[in-house]
């Protein structure tokens, strides 16, 4: 990329590891997220491999109790703030600005700081694996007092890594506000927003509403095990029931933070190559608040089984399935785009075609779960599993697929190999049905989550369980070597790359100038 | 801004409310939503978005106290 | 690599409910609640897939139909208000027809009133302890699976993780409120077939109930992670004809009798340290691990511990009233004076620990008083 001589503020990028060390430019940043999300998703992959083949049969194979215990833990937490949520962050560094026709992000030094806490974060929390007691062993959710009183001495370094995410997202949030609020071209009124752009708008403000109780909960607990107070300790007078309102709180609106920004990405390729216009824009935006505001009223039908009074209980089951209206609204939406338009279907395609199906039946057996009766025997069971999975990797790992591979061509200015992305796609369609269907079954016979070993009438899924694991766990090597080839050479795109692309990003070159939009384009 | 609140008259918040119900229903026809979007402040709706949420939140805790009394 | 091929070709014909030994749905259960909340899952059950039919055709239908490739032109509608206003609608009707059952089966769970037998159910790290409240009873319940098998050295059994040492005991055909708490983390008391699932909360006590009517054997599991052995916690009801539960009553009584005089005869160090050997392992392996050795970090060694060599009345004292703030219990109502005595003497003489120290029940039943 050869620098304009006309102009000294239009340079290309610095060579070498300062470029990314120091780099305040949106795109750079964009893409170490993509591929920080990335080392994180095969890492916390390993772990969950290791847990199915542990699982494979009954009887303790591999790993001992304690140590499955750490690599549930370790999984889960990987996944959630390591790779689904920086991965959306990344996509986001890269589109908004161009999206919405601005020169970089808002607070771009503030955004170098937001990526550089994650490798620290996650390198601490990593490093606990290799500490005498090992590593936080409680579960995603940390429920006290196993992880105040009866954890393992690393838990303190798990609470600072807590809070070093939490200021990474905080400040990824508060510069996503401030680009789409004052950034946009003249003539980009919100409601011309595309809809990724509006479905983070709407995730920043979740997270600025919720890390902060993830960061006083973990705060609790640090005082709890250090300083001698009894928030969760019920013999000093506190309530371990606290510690899982208080978590849910967060950990619900979370759950909306990583699938919200998935139904953007969806919404914006679904049309592209259905050739047709997203079928009721306003109400995808509506229903995209509705969701995040419902999502603060529902957090207790975790808690079902808590011994909640029963008024609390027919509450959060009245507040739990109203959701399902909203989200309903969206699956319409998409379908209606789809129908009568005139379809292809490229890889990134596939992918959200496959994410409305399996979202749609993640979305099914959370209705389920929100009935409270039936809940007291889904509870902490597979069922559970299933249904969280469900949306959580066909959901939000497949539309952060389906954009990645969408958007490659504009980031790298050649097309993937697209017989290798249909590979890849069939492998983990299928991989992951074969994993996660069949643990809706034991759950619902009766195998409780979080356990090394099993009864023998839970011999049959679990082993049909692991081998999609696996088949999903490798078929993910295929989209790196797929992303570094396309990276490397491949057929050069087009600016608009998609025959039925619309918005700004796509009236740049590909790829994208290091710096675009210096001069704010105009907007019809 | 602040100031724009006063000005704004009883049958416009009647219409702020209306926008904020169908928001939250999640349907709104197309010229009330270029209406809404065409003015001035966002002040009033996102007011009166946390009022009717409070609203909301109440009423149903009153449908789950009525149900528990008639079931 | 037999699995392998054998799970895949399985997976072909999951399909077919025939199919006996995949259970694939949950139970129906032995009480009028399991049976209730059975057909609410089964209602809503259907109600998805009919949604899913209907939303999923349509898909399938411009999949096919509205392809580029079959020369189909992309049409410009893209908002219709009355069909978005019918497909808000239509669900929420739906909603509140599953509402209105779905909140009735739920106060009758919560009818906690007029129990025929109160069993008071505290969780442990791992395991259960069951009073009878009015009865005097009071016993722990833990895992008897052998660890060989667990471990592959020994075939499994048909009730491998599932079966205990003393199950809970009930009547048929009354009402049992089970009180539930625990001793250090949040446990769960889940058995399907009652459809009971409620957590023990250290410090609070919540209530479940249930009437069987049908005598059996119905095994649960723990539901809430606990720890290191969280799946090696099972739960086993036996529910007996009131006749049988009355006389099973008496037994018990009659058995704690026998064993207080037990620790009155005088023991030597072998017979000691036989069944010290067998206490240790069902009480104190999963966390001292089989050598003593501990793990490092997490559980402390007792070869060559202070504790085990030092003073015997510290020794004593850790092990009867356990050490607050750790994940070391107190034993003094888990065991008898015997088990007590026993254990303590064998962690002192056990794997080079030679102090040649006997611990006598009767000067543990004396501690105990």
């Amino acid at each position: 990329m050869t620098s304009s001589s006309a102009s000294t503020h239009h340079h290309g990028p610095a060579v070498g590891l300062s470029r990314w060390l120091y780099t305040t430019n949106h795109k750079d940043i964009g893409t170490l997220y993509l591929w920080f999300s990335f080392a994180m998703f095969l890492t916390g992959g390993c772990m969950a491999l290791l847990i199915r083949a542990e699982l494979f049969q009954p009887g303790l194979q591999l790993i001992q109790p304690d140590f499955f215990n750490q690599m549930t833990t370790m999984h889960g937490l990987i996944m959630v703030f390591g790779a689904v949520m920086p991965a959306f962050v990344g996509l986001a560094n890269w589109m908004i600005p161009m999206m919405v026709g601005a020169p970089d992000m808002a607070l771009p030094r503030m955004n170098n700081w937001s990526f550089w806490i994650l490798p620290f974060a996650f390198s601490m929390m990593l490093s606990t694996l290799f500490m005498e007691g090992g590593a936080p062993n409680f579960g995603w959710t940390f429920y006290a007092p196993l992880s105040t009183t009866y954890a393992p001495p690393s838990v303190t370094f798990f609470i600072f890594a807590v809070h070093m995410m939490g200021i990474s997202s905080i400040m990824g949030a508060i510069n996503i506000i401030a680009t789409i609020l004052n950034l946009r071209a003249p003539g980009m009124s919100m409601m011309k927003l595309p809809l990724f752009v509006w479905t983070w708008l709407i995730t920043a403000f979740l997270l600025i509403a919720v890390m902060p109780v993830l960061a006083g909960v973990v705060t609790m607990m640090l005082m709890d095990i250090h300083f001698g107070t009894s928030f969760f300790n019920a013999a000093g007078g506190g309530d371990p029931v606290l510690f899982q309102h208080v978590f849910w709180f967060f950990g619900h609106p979370e759950v909306y933070i990583m699938i919200l920004p998935a139904f953007g990405i969806v919404s914006e390729i679904i049309p592209t190559f259905a050739r047709k216009r997203l079928f009721g824009y306003p109400s995808m935006v509506y229903a995209t608040a509705s969701i995040a505001l419902l999502s603060f009223i529902v957090w207790a039908h975790h808690m079902f089984t808590v011994g909640l009074p029963l008024v609390a209980e027919v509450f959060f089951m009245f507040a739990t399935m109203l959701i399902a209206v909203p989200t309903g609204v969206k699956v319409f939406n998409w379908v209606a785009t789809m129908f009568r338009g005139s379809m292809t279907f490229e890889t990134p395609m596939l992918f959200a075609l496959a994410f409305v199906v399996l979202f749609t039946i993640g979305g099914f057996s959370g209705l389920m779960l929100a009935i409270a009766p039936a809940d007291f025997q889904y509870h902490d069971t597979y069922f559970v599993v299933a249904h969280f999975h469900y949306v959580l990797v066909p959901g939000a790992v497949f539309a952060i697929m389906a954009g990645a591979y969408y958007w490659l061509p504009k980031w790298c200015g050649n097309y993937y190999n697209e017989t290798m992305g249909k590979v890849h796609f069939w492998c983990s369609f299928v991989g992951v049905n074969i994993t996660f269907f069949p643990m809706h079954f034991i759950g619902l016979a009766g195998m409780p989550r979080r356990i090394p070993d099993y009864a023998l009438q839970f011999a049959d899924f679990n082993a049909v369980a692991t081998v999609g694991a696996f088949m999903f766990g490798f078929s993910q090597l295929i989209f790196l070597y797929n992303v570094i080839h396309c990276i490397r050479k491949g057929r050069q795109a087009s600016s608009e790359v998609w025959e039925g692309s619309h918005g700004l990003e796509w009236t740049l070159p590909s790829p994208a100038p290091y710096h675009s939009f210096s001069e704010a384009p105009k907007v019809k | 801004m602040p100031d724009q609140q006063n000005k704004l008259k009883k049958s416009d918040w009647i219409k702020v409310v209306l926008s904020v119900l169908a928001a939250f229903f999640g349907v709104q026809s197309r010229s009330n939503y270029k209406r809404d979007f065409s003015s001035n402040s966002y002040w009033p709706y996102i007011f009166a978005g946390l009022v009717l949420m409070l609203v909301f939140i109440a009423s149903v805790y009153l449908l789950v106290r009525f149900a528990l009394a008639y079931l | 690599m037999k699995r392998v091929i054998f799970g895949l070709a399985v997976l072909l014909v999951t399909a077919s409910p025939s199919h006996a030994d995949w259970t694939m749905n949950l139970t129906r259960g032995v009480t009028d609640i399991s049976r209730e909340i059975y057909d609410l899952h089964m209602v809503i059950f259907w109600i998805c897939v009919v949604i899913g039919v209907l939303v999923f055709g349509v898909m399938l239908w411009s999949v096919v139909y509205h392809r580029k490739s079959r020369g189909a032109k992309a049409k410009n509608f893209h908002e219709s208000l009355l069909v978005e206003i019918t497909w808000t609608i239509v669900p929420f009707i739906i909603l509140i027809g599953m509402a209105v059952p779905a909140t009735a089966t739920l106060i009758k769970m919560y009818d906690n009133t007029e129990a025929d037998i109160d069993i008071q159910v505290t969780g442990y790290q791992w395991k259960w302890r069951y009073q009878y409240l009015a009865e005097n009873v009071d016993f722990f319940s833990s895992l008897s699976t052998p660890r060989e098998q667990i471990n592959n050295t020994q075939e499994k059994t048909t009730d491998y993780l599932l079966e205990v040492d003393n199950p809970l005991v009930i009547p048929v055909g009354k009402k049992v409120r089970f009180l539930l708490t625990a001793n250090d983390v949040i446990h769960s008391w889940w058995v399907p077939e009652f459809a009971v699932k409620k957590d023990a909360i250290p410090g609070f006590i919540n209530e479940a109930w249930v009437i069987v009517d049908k005598p059996g054997v119905y095994r649960g599991q723990c539901a809430e992670l606990c720890g290191k052995e969280h799946g090696f916690m099972p739960i086993v009801v036996e529910v007996k004809t009131v006749a049988e539960y009355e006389s099973w009553l008496a037994e018990v009584k009659q058995a704690d009798a026998k064993q207080q005089q037990a620790a009155m005869k005088s023991w030597n160090l072998a017979d000691l340290m036989a069944m010290g050997e067998e206490v240790y392992n069902k009480a104190c392996l999963a966390c001292h691990q089989a050598e003593g050795e501990g793990i490092p970090g997490a559980f402390p060694a007792l070869k060559n511990s202070p504790v085990a060599l030092g003073e015997v009345s510290v020794h004593i004292d850790v092990v009867l009233n356990g050490k607050p703030g750790t994940a070391m219990q107190a034993y003094k109502e888990q065991l008898s004076a015997v088990e007590l005595a026993a254990v303590i003497t064998y962690e002192r003489n056990a794997w080079g620990n030679k102090t040649g120290d006997i611990v006598t029940p009767a000067q543990i039943a004396e501690l105990k008083e």
